[in-house]
């Protein structure tokens, strides 16, 4: 009798934290995790890192729009690369276009081919393209700093799925290309 | 009853009175907006807009308004984009988002109070003055853009999160960075009181005038590594977390990154500082100060700093017990501090440094320190570096020849390993009470030390013990309370050359005996000697006061 006047059905702060466990686990199982066999690439090592992972995981979470995806994945590049003293001597933002074109090419030729590719496979071949695209031009990135850009970069293609990374032309369209229909431009 | 009945008046009056005096707030379509602007050029709300509109086509509505367009308490849940042809005035209310990537906006801009989703101007052109005052910026990206008047952006909070209901779709999940990298300012920049709540970027920005950042405050980092302050930077009072002013690490053999250049005066009085603060590589052309500035971080970083004039950290702290105050010769050419409050922090940099620069930085910052007046800290640099010289010799001697290796060993053994340089007494005072206890200890077992009547004609050579067969008429043996005070004067003789001179070691049976002691007591008297010089070289090497009255 006394247990049952100190029950108390679930209130609002219980239902708005259940509500709110669920939403961040359904984006959580949502989120394709990277896929990779890791005798065929070195960058499936990176991957496979726990830093990775849950840098990858926080940057697809919080991302939702294609456009600030762009911006932050710039941003990122521009860290990576001046934190460590890395910079030209000038116009570093074009230098970031410049490897993200690039990136985004070597990703493509690696997700957009004839075959379909798993949704597994697209963190690995947008991590791969970022990283070589990277060090091609002497920038070496950290397993954190790729695993949120790739989270980033694939947050934003939640809308339409990452197979619309293959309908950019150049890696500030996937601001258009990836883009919810209503938010189109 | 009645009374009930006024109760329940007021209760009714109170019910009603908000509805009664509440302002209701407009919805309007974009159509509504073009048509209010062209009427009579302003909105006055509270209104709210849920659609999208084009600043550039509703400039043409606003046609020769004088006062251009204005938003009073207006709520844009949509996008604003294109590029408005007369000064746009935004009062208070909300925009969701502002695109204006690549445009050129050929008028002035002011903004007050308003809270802004996402203001995105990347590469954009701003001709006309712009004004963002005591905003809310969640996302913000002016990477390139060029500000050809002045830019303020005073009290703005960027980073600030955002209100769910901000927007028609999804407000901004995530701030991320506050993005002004390769921004050009030509005209004053006033970031006073900005609240960057999120990182911030200024990267390779240019301000070509002055740099206001008083009372800014960063708390998670600011960035501005290649940044270029052509005027004043001013940061007095500011409060940075992970202030990056140059790299966090730089690559082995990287020399092609963009050096932070202060052109003029670069004022962070009174800031403080949290986190790693790195100035590495900057250039000082003008004063540096960071007088009263704050660190409570473990890593302050000033290598590879190039300065015309000084740079001044005097009375600036560091609170963290294991802070490391990074320089090298190039920083220490030109730092002023107070040691007693950094040198710690500044020797427990040194092991970061390549081995090959420690002894140049040391050797840098004790000349500087004793340029400054600071002799003792010089000395006690000079010190270091010297420690550090022999650290790094192969062998002993290296190339020096036998002689100049043995004086070289005998000054480090005799002078510069026992004082720290002529900084430090403790070692020569510790010895000479050590010293004078072994000599009072000697003396006071009874019939050691004797007193001999008289003026000794020896003018009280304590060094000289007395013989059954030598002592004196009248020489008498002290007991209980005398003799403990007998032996210590007898030891301040010795050691101190000081006190009685009536006082003599009485010698053992023996002619051996005899001879030891007198040995004993000669070189105890003669490493009084040497202990006092050393003391005495010591205070006239250090002693502040001295310089002044030498001449």
């Amino acid at each position: 009798m006394h247990d049952q006047r100190n029950r108390r059905t679930a209130g609002p702060i219980e239902w708005t934290a259940t509500v709110l466990w669920l939403a961040t686990a359904s984006v959580a199982w949502a989120q394709p995790s990277p896929a990779c066999d890791p005798a065929s690439e070195p960058i499936c090592r990176t991957v496979a890192q726990p830093e990775f992972l849950s840098a990858y995981r926080a940057a697809y979470a919080q991302t939702t729009d294609p456009a600030d995806a762009v911006d932050d994945v710039r941003d990122n590049f521009r860290r990576a690369m001046l934190g460590a003293g890395q910079a030209g001597p000038a116009a570093v933002g074009r230098q970031i276009d410049a490897i993200l074109d690039d990136a985004l090419v070597r990703t493509q030729q690696h997700m957009c081919g004839g075959a379909a590719t798993s949704a597994g496979q697209s963190p690995t071949a947008l991590a791969a393209g970022l990283a070589m695209a990277a060090e091609a031009r002497g920038t070496r990135l950290g397993a954190t700093t790729l695993g949120a850009m790739t989270g980033t970069a694939l947050g934003a293609t939640r809308a339409r799925g990452a197979a619309c990374l293959c309908a950019a032309h150049n890696f500030s369209a996937i601001r258009d290309a990836c883009a919810s229909s209503s938010a189109s431009r | 009853m009645r009374i009930q009945f006024r109760v329940t008046l007021i209760f009714a009056l109170c019910a009603l009175a908000p509805s009664a005096f509440a302002i209701d707030t407009r919805v309007l379509s974009a159509a509504d907006v073009v048509a209010e602007i062209a009427a009579t050029g302003r909105i006055e709300g509270p209104a709210t807009v849920e659609d999208d509109l084009d600043l550039g086509r509703l400039s043409e509505a606003a046609g020769k308004s004088p006062g251009g367009m204005v938003f009073n308490d207006v709520r844009f849940r949509g996008r604003l984009t294109g590029a408005p042809s007369v000064h746009l005035r935004i009062q208070g209310g909300s925009v969701c988002r502002i695109e204006a990537d690549g445009l050129a906006w050929p008028q002035a801009v002011d903004i007050r109070g308003a809270t802004i989703g996402a203001a995105r101007f990347r590469s954009a052109r701003m001709r006309g003055a712009w004004s963002c005052f005591e905003c809310a910026l969640c996302r913000t990206n002016f990477e390139e853009v060029q500000f050809a008047d002045e830019a303020s952006f005073t009290g703005t909070r960027f980073g600030a999160a955002t209100d769910p209901d901000l927007c028609r779709e999804s407000a901004p999940a995530a701030c991320g960075t506050a993005n002004f990298a390769e921004a050009s300012f030509a005209a004053t920049a006033r970031f006073d009181r900005a609240a960057f709540q999120s990182r911030a970027s200024f990267d390779g920005a240019e301000f070509r005038d002055a740099a206001r950042f008083a009372r800014a405050s960063a708390t998670q980092g600011m960035s501005a590594i290649g940044t270029r302050f052509r005027r004043d930077a001013e940061y007095r009072d500011c409060v940075l977390t992970d202030a990056y002013f140059g790299p966090d690490t730089r690559a082995s053999g990287q020399t092609t990154f963009e050096a932070t250049e202060f052109t003029a005066r670069a004022d962070f009085r009174g800031c403080r500082f949290a986190g790693t603060t790195h100035f590495d590589a900057a250039v000082f052309a003008g004063d540096a100060l960071f007088t009263r500035a704050r660190f409570t971080g473990p890593d302050l970083s000033f290598l590879g700093v190039l300065a015309a004039h000084a740079i001044d950290l005097r009375a600036a702290g560091l609170s963290d017990p294991t802070a490391r105050l990074a320089l090298d010769a190039t920083a220490a050419d030109a730092i002023r501090l107070d040691w007693d409050s950094a040198g710690d922090a500044i020797l427990r940099a040194l092991p970061g440094l390549p081995a090959e620069q420690r002894v140049s930085t040391l050797d840098a910052l004790s000349r500087t320190l004793d340029s400054q007046g600071e002799t003792r800290a010089g000395l006690r640099v000079a010190f270091a570096a010297k420690q550090a010289r022999r650290d790094q010799q192969a062998s002993i001697c290296g190339d020096d020849s036998v002689a100049g290796c043995a004086a070289g060993e005998a000054e480090w053994w005799l002078w510069t390993w026992p004082t720290r340089n002529g900084s430090d007494l403790a070692w020569p005072l510790a010895a000479l009470g050590l010293l004078w206890g072994m000599a009072a200890l000697v003396g006071l077992p009874r019939g050691r030390v004797l007193a001999v009547p008289g003026e000794p004609a020896d003018g009280g050579a304590a060094y000289r013990c007395v013989t059954a067969g030598s002592m004196p008429d009248g020489t008498w043996c002290p007991t209980g309370l005398q003799r403990a005070e007998m032996a210590i004067g007898f030891a301040t003789r010795l050691v101190f050359k000081l006190g009685p001179t009536q006082l003599r070691m009485a010698a053992p049976t023996g002619g051996t005996g005899v001879a030891a002691t007198n040995l004993a007591l000669r070189l105890a008297w003669v490493l009084g000697w040497a202990l006092l010089g050393l003391v005495a070289a010591v205070i006239a090497a250090a002693f502040p006061g001295l310089r002044a009255i030498l001449p």
